[in-house]
């Protein structure tokens, strides 16, 4: 008789293959988590698998059963540590067994036309994948699934089409980058995110299951399970309920986009034209800015139209900056502009060509060509660039204009406009335009107006220009009040060229009209006056016709913590940064609000499992407040001792700054683990290290230690040596670990056994001066520099070596008697020391180092420093190599960054063949010119 | 399909759209005019004060008989929005244009305070939703004048439950934040201080100043020319766009020869707030303190004001107490019988006012 793990691996193959037969039809993948056990036999498989596994060392006949084992690891896994938890839980299992699993997912793939993990994320964690993604939707990504629903309510609640495929499709391109990168990419697998949004919604029964019955129940009530999911998932559901009802599967066959995306059905204009507008900035003065919308409906259309938009640094046509990249996706915007947009470009400009957004921007984001352009200035000092250059009697404008101001004219006056390459004068129309009057606008390019007059009724409109543009969501039905300035009959009204409909007028002077809700689009309604008969023959114009615009659009749901327009404003740069890159203080933030309010900031640690490990006050700061003062408030709160080792247990952080009434903003930040990756912890006294590889490759990471005693010396160390935690010895040090494309470095610093050794004497043997060793020394010190940090004195140890081998480096490069005079100036920075300094730079009469000297201490412009420097070099005979004197002046004050140079072992070669260029670089970093560091910090290049 | 609707339609479809009770109310009231200005502070904000009145003007013209009177309802609903905590009126920000600070409305962040009786005032406007509440919250808040509130139910922990939908509780200390005391003279001193270091370079054309020498039971009457007053006056000159500047005059014979816009500057206060505060300072120092009445009534003590009173006074009021419509005075307020000694208190060390003697 068989065992009753034999028992349980047939029935799972018979179950298998019968779900494989019924999935030929459709195509769609089986996952291993349709195992279709129940609790009871599942506990039973795991508990003998465990007893078992040491002695059978995994034995094959059981495959089928490892893999609905590891399956049921990634359905818990927490998002850190996939291999940590089945180690602990699986006795007898060893490193090289991970291949084994591997291997037999592959055969489940094979036998039962199960899913292969793809994209990204499955390339980089090519092991851990597969059970994870035959979890379908692992726990710790539930309740981000239910918040991505209801943040998508309307979404569903309006779309034209609710098959699977395009639900998920709706899903996969609203997320957000802050999402980790496993759920983006469980949301790739559009059609199986569908079914389960259908199952979860009460879609109702559908034809060909996705997934297994009882596997989707399951599913379903873990996700209502997580925390406030099930509030979240009701209102949801009470949204779109009436949508589903009735809606069968599949839609007919899917129109596709030439990348293989679906097309939308209608595929309406996007409603992103920007618009322009004038403000008044007081005391007559005039500044333009942009109001542009939201390009999430753009992202929405296409996958790489979103990746595009994310990793995409864009500038307004006008302005000098440039936005961050996610700018466009982070809700409407307003740029200020100090130059007339150019209007022969699109008013948005990315940094990189796209032809699909290149094509968008030609037709959606353009403005009117030829001057002049009118503005129509309401009573609140707003002005807003209308369409066509037709003027009302009785209205205002400001009109912009590359000629001179009409001298004669009138209604005119000046206008003080705060923007290159245009004039601009106000014009007052009167009440009653004169021919003359007529004929002399005509002359400025300007046409008056008599037609009818539509105004948004009830409800106030978005973006409502006066003249005819406006916004509306889905959910409302847009009111007009219509009035003429003429009698009329009747009106005929049509929207978007459907059969027009008549609406008797009985000459009264003013009417209302309402229109339903329509779906998302651009739409234009169109009112034709049906003149009296008394009228007819008497005038020799044609009847009064005018259109109206209506932009719509699904509403943008609240969620709380993310500003709109409340009174701070928080600007992050880059704004979806990383854990990683916010703990390590790189993120630059600015929050502005009024003088007399001070904003709090409390950042909080998340571990895995969603548990808070931190939560504390970086501190109160005065508003406004800029990067500088919030690196120096959070660089101090980092030197604490023990919020490093927070930060090593941490999945996810917020930042939430708090000012009082003004508004809160949670700024969220995703770690997003490496799949070569080096964890440190603190154990019962001792910091401990291990090393993860995710990687999944026949490679093993090449892994070397360097003391911080002897910080360039490499202990290579065995791979599976540091799998499991191991304690460091003090002082601690360098570990790097390097796998194919991947590497990550760490250190940590131990604490000493005595009192006496607190401090580091780091010891460097002499330097080859190569360029190839000196290359390899200074990407060594852009490690020591940009690990990941941990442990007892750290931020002091760590400078000490820091600053050494610098100096080990430099004076390699610069020879000894520049490093005496550069030891003996930092010494004592005095000007004797400083003109020693000098006269060394070129070892040729000090005439190269004394102009430099001057230099330091005249100019304070970036670019002005490097072109003098050039001019200085070349002047002197040192180099005339624009690349080279700039690549010397970063390595002179930042050599962490120009590592980042890829001419950088060429750039260093050329240097120790003329190593005055770098004294002279060095020279102006010791004489202390920190705008060199700003500027350079921007780009490595 | 394209209708035509009447006035009254669109009303009601206004009110349906908006999440108010549609009980046969056909004229544009006070809750109508409240949730159209959310709403339009929703879409414009940061904006000035002029850009809401315009976009409610513009959307509510020929549905009313009175298009006057729906134009002032407008002004005074703003204010009261401002005062309830719904818009933010922030002085020398800066939003889109780092060189340009001005003084701009924000909408306010949704967020609730709890009143000491246990009922809590929900506050804030969200750009795309009338109602940010999820529809088993959001029925059960009333809607009075400016106000929204909620009543909890017994043994309810609403304030959890609405920290849970993403509201910021506003605790006291934030809601009740008022300036430092200090004597009216100490406050007045400070004021010239500033002022002093002010220079009037140009002519202020339809300057109005608040009279101190007029008599302080009508603030409208206050307003005046200068003609030939000398001293320090709170006042108001024109710009082109928008309301009137508050600020701070010296006058010698009726000529301006200092002037300091207000508010001071690293302020937190309105401008209008600093100049009413000043001007409670300058009545008080001349011997002639704005007063208020006290009426006692079944329901609490009512408390009459002749004159505006600063947005951190009418915050508490709003709070402890409620808000009534004006009898023969500008502001009225019904405080609870055991707090009206309390408020009291606050009225005299903080405004310097003094009760009217021999009150009804």
């Amino acid at each position: 008789m068989d065992s009753p793990l034999a028992q349980i691996q047939q029935q799972a193959e018979a179950h298998f293959t019968a779900l494989a037969r019924t999935r030929d039809t459709s195509a769609y993948p089986v996952f291993a988590l349709e195992h279709g056990l129940s609790k009871a036999q599942l506990a039973k498989v795991s508990s003998m698998l465990q007893s078992t596994s040491g002695e059978k060392s995994f034995s094959p006949r059981y495959w089928l059963l490892w893999v609905i084992y590891a399956t049921e690891f990634g359905y818990d896994y927490e998002g850190s540590e996939y291999w940590l938890s089945f180690e602990n839980q699986t006795p007898g299992w060893q490193y090289h067994d991970r291949a084994k699993i591997k291997a037999w997912f592959r055969r489940f793939q094979k036998t039962y036309s199960g899913v292969t993990p793809r994209g990204p994320w499955a390339e980089r964690f090519n092991i851990i994948a597969w059970p994870i993604t035959h979890a379908i939707l692992p726990r710790y990504l539930q309740r981000q699934f239910a918040k991505l629903l209801y943040d998508l309510r309307y979404s569903l609640a309006f779309a034209e089409s609710l098959d699977e495929r395009r639900i998920g499709r709706l899903l996969a391109l609203h997320v957000r980058p802050g999402y980790p990168s496993r759920f983006r990419a469980f949301l790739e697998q559009e059609e199986l995110t569908g079914q389960i949004v259908a199952a979860l919604l009460g879609a109702g029964t559908v034809e060909d299951d996705l997934i297994h019955d009882r596997t989707l129940e399951r599913v379903i009530s873990d996700v209502e399970a997580a925390r406030n999911a099930r509030e979240w998932l009701s209102e949801t559901q009470r949204l779109v309920a009436d949508r589903f009802k009735g809606i069968g599967r599949g839609t007919g066959p899917t129109r596709r986009h030439d990348d293989g995306s679906p097309a939308s059905p209608a595929s309406p204009r996007l409603a992103i034209q920007p618009n322009l507008w004038l403000r008044h900035a007081g005391k007559g003065r005039w500044s333009v800015f942009l109001e542009i919308k939201s390009f999430r409906s753009v992202a929405a259309h296409r996958t790489a139209l979103h990746t595009f938009l994310n990793n995409t640094r864009c500038r307004l046509n006008g302005a000098r900056d440039f936005k961050p990249a996610g700018w466009l996706l982070s809700g409407d915007r307003k740029g200020a502009l100090t130059s007339w947009p150019d209007p022969q470009q699109p008013l948005i400009l990315f940094e990189q060509h796209h032809p699909t957004m290149d094509h968008l921007l030609q037709s959606e984001c353009r403005f009117r060509a030829d001057p002049p352009w009118l503005f129509r200035l309401g009573t609140d000092g707003n002005a807003r660039h209308i369409a066509s250059p037709v003027v009302r009697p009785g209205s205002d404008y400001i009109v912009v204009t590359t000629m001179p101001p009409p001298k004669t004219l009138e209604g005119i006056s000046e206008c003080d406009l705060h923007c290159e390459g245009v004039n601009a004068y106000r014009l007052s129309v009167p009440p009653s335009v004169s021919a003359e009057m007529t004929g002399r606008l005509k002359m400025e390019g300007l046409a008056v107006a008599r037609t009818i007059h539509v105004w948004p009724a009830g409800l106030p409109g978005r973006g409502w220009d006066g003249e005819g543009c406006s916004e509306w969501l889905t959910t409302e039905s847009p009111c007009f009040g219509i009035a003429c300035d003429h009698p009329v009959e009747a009106l005929s009204f049509s929207l978007n060229k459907e059969p027009e409909r008549l609406i008797q007028a009985n000459n009264q002077d003013r009417l209302f009209v309402r229109l339903p809700p329509l779906p998302a689009g651009v739409h234009t309604m169109t009112v034709e006056a049906k003149r009296s008969v008394e009228f007819e023959g008497v005038t020799a114009t044609a009847p009064a016709k005018g259109f109206v615009q209506l932009a719509v659009r699904e509403p943008v749901p609240w969620t709380p913590g993310v500003t709109s327009h409340h009174g701070l404003i928080v600007r992050a740069d880059p704004e979806h940064a990383d854990l990683d890159t916010f703990w390590q203080n790189k993120l630059s933030l600015s929050v502005n609000g009024p003088e007399g309010f001070a904003a709090t900031f409390i950042v909080g640690l998340q571990s895995d499992d969603g548990r808070e490990i931190l939560s504390e006050q970086v501190g109160t700061i005065d508003l406004p407040v800029q990067p500088d003062m919030w690196r120096s408030t959070f660089g101090r709160f980092l030197d604490h001792e023990t919020r490093p080792w927070k930060y090593l247990e941490a999945q996810s952080c917020t930042l939430t700054i708090r000012a009082e009434g003004l508004g809160t903003c949670t700024l969220r930040f995703e770690h997003d683990p490496l799949p070569v990756r080096w964890l440190a912890r603190s154990l019962r006294g001792d910091v401990v290290v291990r090393l993860v590889d995710d990687c999944g490759q026949d490679d093993h990471p090449v892994v070397h230690f360097y003391s911080m005693a002897h910080p360039i010396e490499p202990h290579p160390l065995e791979p599976q040596s540091v799998q499991s935690y191991f304690a460091v010895t003090p002082p601690g040090g360098l570990y790097v670990a390097k796998l194919g494309l991947h590497t990550d470095a760490v250190v940590v610093s131990a604490p000493p056994a005595g009192m006496q050794d607190l401090q580091v004497n780091p010891l460097f043997p002499p330097l080859h001066r190569s360029a190839t060793a000196l290359s390899k020394l200074w990407h060594l010190l852009g490690h020591w520099h940009g690990a990941r940090r941990f442990g007892f004195l750290l931020k002091i140890r760590l400078q000490r070596v820091v600053d050494d081998l610098s100096s080990e480096l430099y004076s390699s490069m610069c020879g000894k008697k520049w490093t005496d005079a550069e030891v003996s100036f930092r010494r004592t920075p005095r000007p004797n020391t400083a003109n020693s300094l000098s006269m060394l730079a070129d070892n040729q009469d000090g005439g190269f180092g004394v102009t430099l000297q001057k230099i330091s201490r005249a100019s304070t412009d970036i670019g002005r420093l490097s072109d003098q420097f050039l001019a200085t070099a070349a002047r002197y005979g040192v180099s005339n190599d624009r690349q080279l004197c700039n690549f010397a002046l970063l390595l002179a004050h930042q050599p962490h960054v120009a590592v980042l140079d890829p001419d950088f072992d060429s750039l260093v070669a050329k240097l120790l063949d003329n190593p005055a260029v770098l004294r002279g670089a060095r020279l102006l970093a010791l004489l202390g010119d920190e705008n060199i560091v700003a500027a350079h910090s921007e780009s490595p290049t | 399909m394209i209708q035509r609707v009447t006035a009254n339609n669109v009303l009601a479809g206004c009110r349906h759209t908006l999440g108010l009770s549609d009980q046969g109310e056909r004229s544009i009231d006070d809750v109508l005019v409240a949730s159209l200005l959310r709403r339009s502070a929703g879409i414009h904000c940061p904006c000035s004060r002029a850009t809401l009145r315009s976009s409610v003007l513009e959307c509510t013209k020929n549905l009313a008989s009175d298009d006057a009177g729906v134009r002032q309802l407008i002004d005074d609903t703003i204010e009261a929005l401002t005062v309830g905590g719904d818009l933010l009126e922030l002085e020398d920000v800066v939003t889109e244009d780092v060189d340009i600070r001005q003084t701009w409305v924000f909408a306010a962040p949704p967020s609730f305070v709890v009143r000491p009786n246990g009922t809590v005032f929900v506050l804030g406007v969200v750009p795309d939703q009338d109602a940010f509440l999820p529809s088993f919250l959001g029925a059960r808040v009333v809607y009075d004048g400016f106000t929204r509130s909620m009543e909890p139910k017994e043994g309810e922990d609403l304030a959890s439950k609405l920290r849970e939908q993403g509201l910021e509780e506003l605790s006291e200390s934030v809601w009740l934040k008022s300036p430092r005391s200090e004597s009216p003279e100490d406050f007045l001193a400070r004021a010239d201080r500033q002022l002093s270091h002010q220079t009037l370079t140009t002519t202020i054309d339809g300057l109005k100043i608040l009279d101190s020498a007029r008599p302080t039971s009508y603030y409208p009457d206050r307003w005046v020319v200068p003609k030939d007053q000398t001293g320090m006056f709170v006042a108001r000159r024109p710009q082109e766009f928008g309301a009137p500047m508050w600020c701070l005059v010296r006058l010698r014979h009726g000529t301006p020869i200092r002037l300091l816009d207000l508010p001071f500057e690293k302020t937190r206060w309105r401008a209008c707030d600093t100049a009413w505060h000043l001007q409670l300072a300058m009545d008080h120092c001349r011997r002639h303190p704005q007063q208020y009445r006290l009426r006692e009534g079944t329901f609490g003590v009512r408390f009459d004001f002749f004159c505006p009173l600063p947005q951190w006074a009418q915050r508490r009021l709003m709070i402890f107490g409620e808000r009534l419509l004006p009898e023969r005075c500008l502001i009225s307020y019904l405080v609870p019988s055991d707090q009206a000694e309390t408020e009291e208190e606050f009225l005299h060390e903080k405004l310097w006012l003094s009760p009217i003697e021999h009150s009804e």
